[in-house]
């Protein structure tokens, strides 16, 4: 196994790149770590959440109960008629009937099983919101032509300023003094708010598939002793 | 407290339960707010969930490090 030493790490802040870089490169880096992150939760999903059967992946379910209340009708008094012979009308005695059962509510408990994805917290593992704040350090400002070659041809031609800096290290320009107090004017302020959707499209699709399916389906009931 | 992201409808009246998955595995019952129905994990599941959120939060480790 190949032995892993701590680096320490050591940016090159004096290399100077444009501004969009600057402000681009940690937000792939977050795009970067979240589709590591997106992996890793299909892995998961396909890992521990279905079962492999031949070639097609069958979700794994998991037993929920629900319990309802449940309303009894109850029974009515019913009263005892006397036989009689066929074609003759019956003659109805309030000699013997069968006692009256209460209208009564049993709480009932009812299996249904239910994919196992769709009580996992999945969307916990992804980046929720990214700040990023660092000042950038302008070392030089050129302009280009924008747009394409045939608005070039115009008289007036755009030109879109292009600025260069660096990731200014505020700890030590602080410790220069007012010497290079000018230098500070060269620099801007970047605060970079970023928030991610808390799951892929499909992996809600799927999730949404799944929920939609619960149907309760009843299961004989285990005796209680 | 309940994380109101995490819900299931309910099989009688499809409305959304919210739960939350941690007390869902300590036995507790979630109430659908629409009808009189409850929706608890069934003790032979518990478990089975409880080792896939034992991998969950070992996944969320191995990510974040």
């Amino acid at each position: 196994m190949p032995k892993v030493t701590n680096r320490e790490f050591n940016p090159n802040f004096s290399k100077a790149l444009d501004i969009e870089s600057l402000i681009s490169a940690p937000l792939v880096a977050v795009s970067k770590a979240n589709v590591v992150m997106a992996q890793g939760q299909t892995r998961f999903l396909l890992e521990y959440c279905f079962k492999k059967n031949g070639e097609s992946y069958e979700p794994i379910l998991i037993q929920m109960a629900l319990t309802k209340p449940v309303i009894d009708p109850g029974k009515a008094a019913v009263k005892a008629v006397a036989a009689s012979a066929p074609g003759v009308m019956p003659v109805v005695e309030a000699v013997e009937a069968t006692p009256a059962i209460p209208q009564s509510m049993q709480m009932v408990t009812t299996h249904f099983t239910l994919p196992l994805l769709t009580i996992v917290p999945l969307n916990s593992l992804a980046v929720e919101k990214v700040n990023i704040d660092f000042d950038m350090e302008i070392t030089s400002v050129a302009s280009k032509p924008s747009g394409s070659a045939n608005e070039s041809n115009n008289t007036i031609t755009d030109r879109k300023a292009q600025l260069y800096g660096k990731v200014s290290d505020s700890g030590s320009n602080s410790e220069r003094g007012s010497a290079n107090q000018s230098k500070t004017l060269n620099k801007i302020k970047i605060n970079l708010n970023a928030a991610t959707l808390p799951l892929p499209a499909g992996v809600l699709t799927i999730i949404d598939i799944y929920t939609k399916s619960i149907q309760a389906v009843p299961t004989e009931n285990k005796p209680e002793n | 407290m309940i994380a109101q992201s995490q819900n299931i409808p309910c099989p009688v009246c499809s409305t959304g339960i919210p739960f939350d998955t941690k007390q869902l595995m300590m036995g507790v019952q979630f109430a659908c707010p629409n009808c009189a129905a409850s929706v608890g994990l069934a003790p032979e599941s518990k478990e089975l969930v409880q080792e896939t959120m034992e991998k969950l939060e070992a996944a969320k480790g191995k990510t974040s490090k």
